[in-house]
């Protein structure tokens, strides 16, 4: 399935900014308030697999949507940090995203970050 | 140990086991916020004033437990001037605890990795810090908990 697939993409289309970022129930969460999109829109029931999240970005950016990046768990990360049984280390899913995105001009960072384990979306994160 | 990805359904199934603790404290299971999606689940428990929901990321296999304020039968996040925080980041910024935990002896070494997180979340839960949160008072979120000696 190649960028020009029609699935999801009539409601996909029409809407607000697509939000990216680490740990999909945040990015979900953020989405929700701000009238956002996230890939879960865009995968329409279909279950998430790396090559489609290869595709979603694909879409987007030839759709050329506005991009919002929410960032880094850094709560997760710290905890990670702290007790790996508890956090997760960097997610290689988000991280991919963020790779792919580095030439996008319709590109807009929402995150503050003040360190390696702090930062986040200001009024959005702890 | 197996290294299967976790699944939504063993997710909710490993959730109802663990969450024992939970009920135990006055919480109840409220389905009608759970909410499931292609990259995320939850299972969310209220009380009076505090609601804790567990999340699963699909996508990096992660499970969380995150502590949220529950007021006139919402869940009131940051955006809305409520709170959420993840459990381990609340108890590291109101009562410094960093502990690293040990994993439930009871666990066998089979155990699944759900069943691994959500254990390991639950001793988080049974730290003495975490009282004031499984007190469920409305006061419980920004209130310090008494200094562990």
């Amino acid at each position: 399935m190649g960028v020009n697939s029609d699935f999801g993409r009539s409601t996909f289309a029409a809407k607000g900014p697509v939000i990216i970022g680490e740990n999909m129930n945040r990015v979900n969460a953020y989405a929700g308030k701000v009238g956002g999109e996230t890939i879960d829109g865009w995968l329409a029931g279909r279950k998430w697999t790396q090559p489609l999240n290869d595709e979603f970005v694909a879409t987007v950016k030839a759709q050329e949507r506005q991009i919002q990046d929410i960032g880094p768990d850094f709560g997760r990360r710290l905890q990670n940090r702290i007790d790996p049984s508890l956090g997760r280390p960097p997610s290689s899913v988000y991280g991919g995203e963020r790779q792919s995105l580095l030439d996008y001009g319709n590109y807009q960072q929402l995150y503050e970050r003040a360190g390696k384990y702090q930062g986040g979306v200001p009024g959005f994160d702890p | 140990m197996s290294d299967e990805p976790i699944t939504s359904d063993e997710f909710r199934s490993e959730v109802e086991e663990a969450a024992s603790i939970l009920r135990q404290h006055g919480f109840q299971h409220i389905p009608q916020f759970d909410s499931e999606s292609p990259t995320t689940a939850s299972v969310v428990y209220v009380g009076r004033n505090i609601a804790f929901t567990f999340t699963l990321d699909i996508r990096d296999q992660g499970i969380d437990l995150v502590v949220t304020q529950y007021c006139d039968g919402k869940l009131m996040a940051n955006l809305d001037g409520g709170y959420s925080s993840s459990l381990s980041t609340h108890l590291l910024k109101h009562c410094g605890f960093r502990g690293r935990l040990i994993p439930s002896a009871s666990l066998p070494s089979t155990a699944s990795k759900a069943k691994r997180m959500l254990s390991a979340l639950m001793n988080l839960l049974a730290q003495p810090c975490s009282a004031s949160l499984l007190e469920d008072r409305p006061d419980s979120l920004s209130q310090k908990p008494p200094e562990i000696r």
